[in-house]
């Protein structure tokens, strides 16, 4: 009877616990996330929304493909690939260099980001299947716009795809550079725009003018075909841009480990080291493995050491 | 693989409809899923759990209210009429449903964590904070649905069955009828009342991500504090 209540009397403890600490919020330690678990996931879903995306292309089925359509679909689909390809140099494939690790701010800010990104993802996937249903007759693109057949105007449905594809794009663009930023931090950021040269400049101020270009293209253009060619254009510059990015400044998209204050894993080139590389190398080399292991310390750093040193 | 369907039935959404209304109902339901896939991602990025019954039993119904919630994200005429169709009922309940699920394992963690018992007590009471913040607004958005979809219920019901169910307005049109036809599907003043609750789901899953965000970074403990052992 005495443990019954004694249990019970432990179970309201914890209920009254419970209810105090959820009305309080954590001021002391919780437990942290594995980054490296989660920022694998996180890749996961934006792969999911890049293959939304080609889904959307893929998925349109019209009677005849007409060569403005096949190049328009290609236009997509190559859009998509270079946005993986930009996805890619926009984050760290190292948990240490990545803003959730860097600070919990940048890691909160950056989550919100993810959000959008996402959602603009989706939204472009939507434009294209658009973009290619264009070329199935009018009254289909009515329909599949959710116009009526005897109300909707067509230009006015290409005006919405329009602006569709293109804020969704600008959105991408500018949650490309804020991810980058994100994990890069202002420290670090500033300390390399600082020490770089005036074509550095040139290159981050024609990216930054990239976006608001997308965003506009959608008031002087409508034509489904004209879009898919510009956006392609505008995603080869992106990446001329990028590249061009990390020429000049003598840096990655994302921070390196060591500007992320992570110490440098320095290897040092001893006779031990040297040796078990040799033994692992046997098959490279024309001497045996009895051979190679009779070889003094020395020997081994007069050949192998040299060699290797002349080799680099 | 249901994410994949929950993301082309959102494309969907915005290829039927191109408008802000159009916008509204696609980034109310991607934002739901992804909240529940977020969710979803903490736990296994926290803790391990135990590969038990109870356990199993959590997730499989885990999968089976995200597969309910991705059949009922269809277009906008659909869902922004719930006092005809059941989609938007059903969507704001299964979105109840998983966030009853999420307090059921945010008490495991808190009752039954093992290793550093007040970090994770301190872990599971914030997750729960979270899940109350978004039944806030889910309870109601389901409230709204189901006062809006069940006095008209029988008719869904002969539909259902296949019957061609003739509304009474398109019977004998007259002005009254004209009121009821606009109170159906909505137009004008009612249109608002019928998108309320893609609202408060949209409004839910935004205000819960920019309220965590001002937590963390205004009331969490400064230089990585949080994280010391």
């Amino acid at each position: 009877m005495s443990c019954e209540f004694h249990h019970r009397m432990l179970l309201i403890h914890e209920l009254d616990d419970l209810l105090l600490n959820s009305c309080r919020f954590p001021h002391h330690r919780t437990i942290p996330m594995n980054v490296g678990y989660f920022i694998h996931r996180i890749g996961d879903w934006i792969m999911l929304m890049l293959g939304e995306s080609i889904f959307s292309l893929i998925i349109v089925d019209i009677p005849n493909e007409t060569p403005a359509f096949r190049v328009t679909f290609y236009c997509g689909i190559l859009t998509v690939v270079m946005l993986m390809y930009l996805h890619y140099e926009s984050e760290p494939h190292d948990a240490d260099t990545h803003a959730m690790r860097r600070s919990k701010d940048a890691g909160v800010v950056w989550n919100i980001v993810v959000h959008i990104y996402s959602f603009a993802l989706i939204s472009l996937g939507a434009a294209f299947t658009f973009f290619l249903t264009n070329f199935d007759n009018d009254q289909n693109y009515r329909r599949l716009a959710g116009g009526n057949d005897d109300g909707t105007d067509i230009e006015t449905l290409r005006q919405k795809s329009a602006n569709l594809f293109c804020i969704s794009l600008a959105i991408i663009f500018a949650c490309y550079d804020g991810m980058t930023a994100l994990h890069i931090g202002y420290t670090a950021a500033s300390k390399r725009l600082g020490s770089t040269e005036r074509k550095t400049w040139i290159a981050v101020a024609l990216r930054a003018a990239v976006i608001p270009f997308t965003a506009t293209i959608c008031l002087w253009e409508t034509d489904p075909t004209h879009l898919s060619y510009i956006g392609l254009l505008i995603m080869v510059v992106q990446v001329l841009l990028r590249k061009l990015g990390i020429v000049c400044s003598n840096h990655d998209q994302v921070p390196n480990p060591d500007e992320a204050g992570r110490e440098p894993e320095h290897v040092t080139t001893t006779p031990h080291n040297l040796r078990q590389s040799v033994l692992l190398a046997s098959a490279w080399t024309n001497m045996t493995k009895e051979e190679l292991e009779a070889l003094g310390d020395e020997e081994i750093s007069n050949n192998f050491g040299q060699s290797q040193e002349g080799t680099e | 693989m249901i994410d994949v369907a929950a993301t082309y039935n959102v494309s969907y959404i915005l290829v039927q409809d191109t408008s802000l209304e159009g916008l509204l109902y696609a980034g109310g339901t991607f934002w739901a899923v992804q909240l529940i896939w977020f969710r979803a991602n903490r736990r296994p990025s926290r803790f391990v759990t135990e590969d038990d019954l109870f356990h199993r039993t959590l997730n499989i119904g885990n999968l089976v209210i995200l597969g309910t919630i991705v059949l009922h994200i269809r277009p906008v005429k659909i869902m922004s009429n719930p006092s005809e169709e059941i989609t938007m009922f059903v969507f704001c309940l299964c979105l109840v449903l998983e966030d009853c699920l999420e307090l059921i394992k945010c008490m495991d963690e808190y009752f039954f964590g093992v290793g550093q018992r007040v970090p994770i007590r301190a872990s599971a009471c914030f997750e729960m904070l979270h899940v109350v913040f978004t039944l806030l607004f889910h309870i109601p958005a389901l409230v709204i649905a189901a006062v809006d979809f069940f006095p008209r219920s029988s008719n869904y019901t002969r539909r259902l069955a296949g019957e061609d169910v003739i509304p009474h307005h398109e019977e004998a049109p007259n002005y009254e009828d004209e009121n009821a036809h606009s109170s159906n599907y909505g137009n004008g003043n009612e249109k608002s009342t019928t998108n309320a609750p893609i609202m408060l789901v949209l409004a839910g899953s935004w205000m819960l991500l920019i309220s965590s965000a001002i937590g963390i970074i205004f009331l969490f403990p400064k230089n990585g504090k949080h994280k010391e052992k």
